[in-house]
């Protein structure tokens, strides 16, 4: 028990919403009745890196209660957020420029730098497949696919997964797909690879045990090998073909909680709900359709470095995304509703079948190896997790921007060297995965850039602020307006983006705090107005930026 | 501590707001003139779609200002005069500056004002907060036995009790609830694959409810360890203290007068009833499961006996409204064995969810006189088509049957006649409402989905009974069908039932609930 007496691991919610706007009513009475103000940077550098590596004492290991968490899911913390009357709160932890910088969470890499192809498939680690022949240690704890914790030759640590008969190469390729993505988008995620394994090349430990469905610890044997690999496909040479998931550095200490903090690592000061990073995680989520985001698909490990023991944040456990899930369980409405949907399932059952639902248009693959992935019928803000996750139900439309904009930093070329390490045997199913990826990123960015300005990559040149308008960038929209407003949303001064999407104002050139207010227009219509806060002078710069939504 | 919110809010209250402070954000300045740049030009025309107007004077790149921090091979898209090809400001320097604490991250020197929300939703959150707090309260011990069924494997344990190794035997509770006989609870031991072919033995006892007590145990398997062998065994025992008897015929009969006929009132009355019953059937199966044909003969026994009503409901008892010496068989008990052919076609795709196919059901015999103290002809036929409406999730089903007992009313027992009412037959009626030689019954039930393993259903049923085909489809019959309409959830696999609820109208408004599935057709032994 920790020394405040509370259990350890133990997730403190955060401040609820009633004190929070008790506080606002103690400021707010201070100011002129309604008077709002914008808020000012400070002049200083924008914020790239936190510190959440603080050394702290090794923390207990977070449980994951499936049955609790079902019941908080469907009905119990379902009312309670319900009556707590929340509204929509920034995300707590962006930076001066709205962007996620650097922590144990995440890593900023396509979205703020040029990768290649090549980078963006190796991933987070070139270490490669395990080495045969392989030592099996345990069977596998917890989830559904058969498999087992082994180590190489080399001795590195995995846990070996197989395919089902059903539908060969679908997880294993999925895994590796989607690892790939969520890697290049900045997430922390373990080294998963593809291989092929001879079962020869496969021993079992002296002391291998396995856990059963008790929670009791028996001997592993080579019947129980037996019985893993019996369920998957097997090469015409003999071979398996497996996903490797190399065991993630330091000591694992479970999932990650959904909301509220840690109450034992006192680097966790953001509430999780409010973490751009998993906000944002349901616009990737929805890309990849990666249904099954919960806790126990989420790792914290208790690490070393620097002389510092701190927990770094992991997502692991991806074979179900890609259409996987909707297969291995036969459930279609995977990515279309919770599985059991408060909105969706009344709905159906006071509508006698008269409402024909989303899901219902979509049909199989001719691949066994692809699940019912497809870029049709597909509408990201109606995109569902399977397990109501409910940083997603925080997630607004800074977060949804943040993250498309990532995905469209994923080209084609990219799609296709990630899609080639899922290593699937049919060129036309890697293919038809590659587009219907690519053809949801289209979505994805058509939805979400115009919900707030989409003006970014903000620099000033020369005298001139200078900004990127990312749907002409991307060709979303073939040409944009860019308005500088005045306090009355008037109209003071406009220029047209160049094709390529660039766009610069001129600015005052002395030193003085300066808020400019821009909004973009495609004929009648225009976005929400963004504030950019800065500095001229002999040392121009950004200071902050402001999105405001719809 | 609300206590001290609500002093805090009444103190706010109090005080008088000050006079406007000067803003000490810098108001939004409009964009200055370009000096020396020319007088900036009016709002050129809303952009076309295509070759848009170049801008006033060329826009240089900007320059790159940082390195980018791991030396890669730019590729092709992020060519030297990409707008995107540097990093955002300051990204390339983070090193150089210790980092922050997590929540300074966004840099605000004065963070912005509150959001109109937070005032506006002070009140509704103050009067929330207690209701909100006392079902946190409550969902306390619900979550901690909940976390103690993940931690001790609880689910897991009771699956082990319950079931066996593979699954395909075990004891499960049962339960189920009828309007007008109350909640019946029992227990049920089965195997689902007796001989490796899908043999099912039940063995099950219920109480409460129609029951005082019944025990029944089944055999049936249309392919015995892969033969064409058709076997299908039931026996049962069963003491139903209170079952309805309304009279005998088709037609309300407004006579109350105690002792008339059963054909001269139809006032609802109850009756008690003791059953041995068994029911063997042996033949041949032919074709596979989605085609199949089932040849063979059945015979059923059944010694009954009855009484008075033993259970006190609002009905009276038979014997207060009728003469039971007038009900064949009432008084003396019965036995009868019948021997029937029995020809089965059953072409579904799935037992319990069917969405295409049809079932037929065809059967006719007599009972074996020397056993019997009754003597008549009794068949059968029922039919049942599923429609496919809209890729097997909307199926329609529309089942008919017809079924009649043939011989001098004397010599066929009024437990023996034909029946209609209850959850299996004419829905919205009470189990056993309509007696006759002849039922009529037809039903349309349409299934639509709510949940992978949630079905809505609405159905209809019409049926009545009578003496003779005339009595039941001239004219004057046609008009004298009763309905009976509803709604209900079936929650199921794709091959079984798990649990039932229906809600029913007809003459009066019915629920039922069961864990029991429901077989379709083959519930003979049910009705006889």
């Amino acid at each position: 028990m920790s020394s405040a007496g509370e259990r350890p691991g133990a997730t403190k919610v955060g401040a609820p919403a009633l004190r929070r706007s008790l506080r606002w009513l103690v400021l707010g009475s201070l100011c002129c009745g309604g008077c709002m103000s914008n808020g000012t940077f400070a002049d200083k550098p924008v914020v790239w890196r936190v510190d959440d590596s603080k050394d702290i004492a090794e923390p207990e290991e977070n449980e994951f209660h499936y049955v609790a968490s079902a019941l908080d899911w469907y009905a119990l913390r379902r009312l309670t957020r319900t009556l707590e009357l929340r509204d929509r709160e920034e995300a707590h932890n962006v930076n001066a420029l709205d962007e996620v910088p650097d922590s144990s969470w995440f890593q900023n890499r396509i979205g703020v730098r040029p990768m290649s192809p090549e980078e963006a498939a190796r991933g987070s680690s070139s270490a490669g497949p395990p080495t045969p022949p392989l030592l099996v240690l345990s069977g596998k704890p917890g989830g559904a696919n058969p498999g087992f914790v082994a180590s190489d030759r080399d001795g590195r640590k995995f846990v070996v997964k197989f395919d089902t008969k059903e539908n060969p190469e679908m997880q294993t390729a999925t895994n590796t797909i989607v690892n790939r993505i969520f890697w290049a988008a900045g997430y922390n995620v373990p080294n998963d690879t593809v291989f092929q394994i001879h079962p020869e090349a496969i021993g079992i430990a002296a002391r291998a045990n396995a856990t059963d469905e008790f929670g009791r610890k028996q001997p592993f044997t080579r019947d129980d090998l037996a019985q893993t690999m019996s369920g998957a496909p097997r090469a015409q040479d003999g071979s398996y073909r497996a996903t490797a998931s190399e065991f993630i550095a330091g000591i694992p200490k479970g999932g990650l909680p959904a909301e509220g903090t840690r109450s034992d690592d006192a680097n966790d000061a953001i509430p999780h709900e409010h973490r751009r990073e998993l906000r944002g995680l349901r616009v990737f989520a929805a890309w990849v359709n990666h249904t099954d985001i919960k806790e126990d698909n989420t790792l914290s490990s208790y690490v070393t470095e620097n002389g510092r023991h701190f927990m770094r944040h992991y997502l692991v456990d991806f074979g179900e995304a890609l259409g996987a899930h909707a297969a291995e369980k036969g459930r279609y409405e995977d990515g279309y509703e919770h599985w059991f949907d408060w909105q969706a399932q009344p709905k159906a059952a006071i509508a006698f079948g008269l409402w024909a639902r989303e899901w219902e248009h979509l049909s199989e693959t001719p691949w066994p190896s692809v699940g019912a992935f497809s870029a049709d019928h597909f509408d990201p803000d109606d995109w569902r997790e399977s397990y109501p996750y409910w940083p997603f139900f925080e997630t607004d439309a800074r977060d949804a921007y943040w993250a498309a904009k990532i995905i469209l930093r994923f080209t084609r070329r990219h799609l296709s060297a990630i899609v080639r390490e899922g290593r699937l045997s049919q060129p036309a199913a890697a293919d038809y995965l590659v587009d219907a990826l690519y053809r949801r990123r289209e979505i994805i960015g058509a939805t979400y850039l115009e919900r707030v300005s989409p003006l970014d990559h903000f620099s000033i040149d020369q005298q001139r602020l200078c900004a990127v308008d990312l749907s002409v960038y991307h060709g979303i929209v073939t040409s944009s307006l860019v308005e500088a407003l005045d306090a009355e949303d008037e109209v003071r001064y406009d220029t047209l983006v160049d094709p390529r999407g660039r766009v610069c104002l001129p600015i005052f050139d002395d030193d003085e705090y300066r808020i400019y207010r821009l909004r973009t227009r495609r004929r009648a219509q225009t976005s929400p107005v963004m504030q950019i806060h800065f500095k001229g002078g002999d040392v121009p710069r950004i200071l902050g930026i402001v999105r405001l939504e719809q | 501590m609300l206590r001290r919110r609500l002093a805090l809010v009444a103190a706010i209250a109090s005080i008088s707001s000050f006079a406007a402070a000067q803003p000490s954000v810098p108001e939004p300045v409009p964009a200055p003139e370009p000096k020396p740049a020319p007088e900036p030009k009016p709002a050129p025309p809303e952009p076309e779609p295509t070759a848009p107007e170049p801008a006033p004077d060329a826009i240089p790149v900007p320059a790159a200002t940082t390195v980018p921090e791991t030396p890669t091979a730019a590729p092709a898209e992020h060519a030297p005069d990409d707008p995107l090809a540097a990093p955002p400001q300051d990204y390339a320097t983070r090193a150089e500056r210790p980092p922050s604490e997590p929540e300074k991250a966004r840099g605000w020197s004065e963070p912005p004002s509150a959001e109109p929300e937070d005032y506006y939703l002070l009140v509704p959150r103050i009067l929330l907060y207690p209701p909100n707090l006392v079902l946190k309260l409550v969902a306390m011990p619900i979550r901690g036995a909940a976390i103690l069924i993940d931690r001790y494997h609880l689910i897991e344990h009771t699956k082990d009790i319950l079931y066996n190794d593979a699954r395909t035997a075990g004891v499960l509770p049962a339960f189920g609830y009828q309007t007008g006989y109350g909640f019946t609870y029992g227990l049920k031991a089965f195997h689902d694959n007796l001989f490796g072919n899908d043999e099912e033995l039940n063995v099950a006892a219920a109480f409460g409810g129609i029951f005082v007590q019944g025990y029944g145990a089944s055999f049936v398997g249309d392919q015995i360890a892969h033969t064409p062998l058709w076997i299908e065994a039931r026996a049962a025992y069963e003491l139903k203290p209170a079952l309805f008897f309304q009279g005998i015929g088709n037609e309300p009969v407004a006579d109350s007068t105690p002792g008339v006929g059963p054909r001269e009132s139809d006032v609802a009355t109850r009756f008690r009833e003791g059953r041995a019953m068994g029911l063997l059937t042996l033949g041949a199966s032919i074709g596979d499961k989605g085609d199949r044909s089932l040849v063979g003969v059945t015979g059923l026994f059944n010694q009954r006996e009855f009484g008075s009503e033993r259970k006190d409901f609002d009905e009276p008892s038979i014997e207060d409204v009728y003469d039971t010496s007038q009900i064949q068989g009432f008084d003396s008990g019965t036995t009868v064995l019948e021997l029937t052919p029995t020809f089965v076609y059953d072409s579904r795709n799935y037992e319990a969810t069917p969405s295409e196919g049809v079932y037929l059901d065809l059967f006719g015999g007599h009972t074996a006189p020397v056993t019997s103290d009754a003597d008549y002809w009794h068949y059968g036929a029922a039919f049942a088509t599923f429609i496919d409406l809209y890729r097997g999730t909307r199926v329609l089903s529309i089942r008919t049957t017809l079924e009649a007992v043939h011989g001098n009313d004397d010599e066929i027992p009024f437990s023996d006649l034909m029946k209609l009412g209850g959850p299996n037959s004419l829905r919205g009626y009470q189990l056993d409402r309509f007696r006759d030689k002849l039922s009529a019954l037809g039903t349309l039930e349409y299934r639509y989905p709510v949940h992978q393993m949630v079905s809505g259903e609405v159905f209809l049923d019409v049926g009545r009974v009578g003496q003779t085909y005339t009595e039941v489809f001239d004219r004057e019959g046609l008009k004298d069908f009763h309905f009976g309409g509803g709604l209900g959830f079936v929650f199921h696999s794709d091959d079984n039932i798990w649990f039932k609820a229906q809600a029913a109208y007809g003459e009066e408004l019915l629920f039922f609930l069961s864990t029991d599935p429901l077989r379709t057709f083959r519930r003979r032994d049910k009705r006889l």
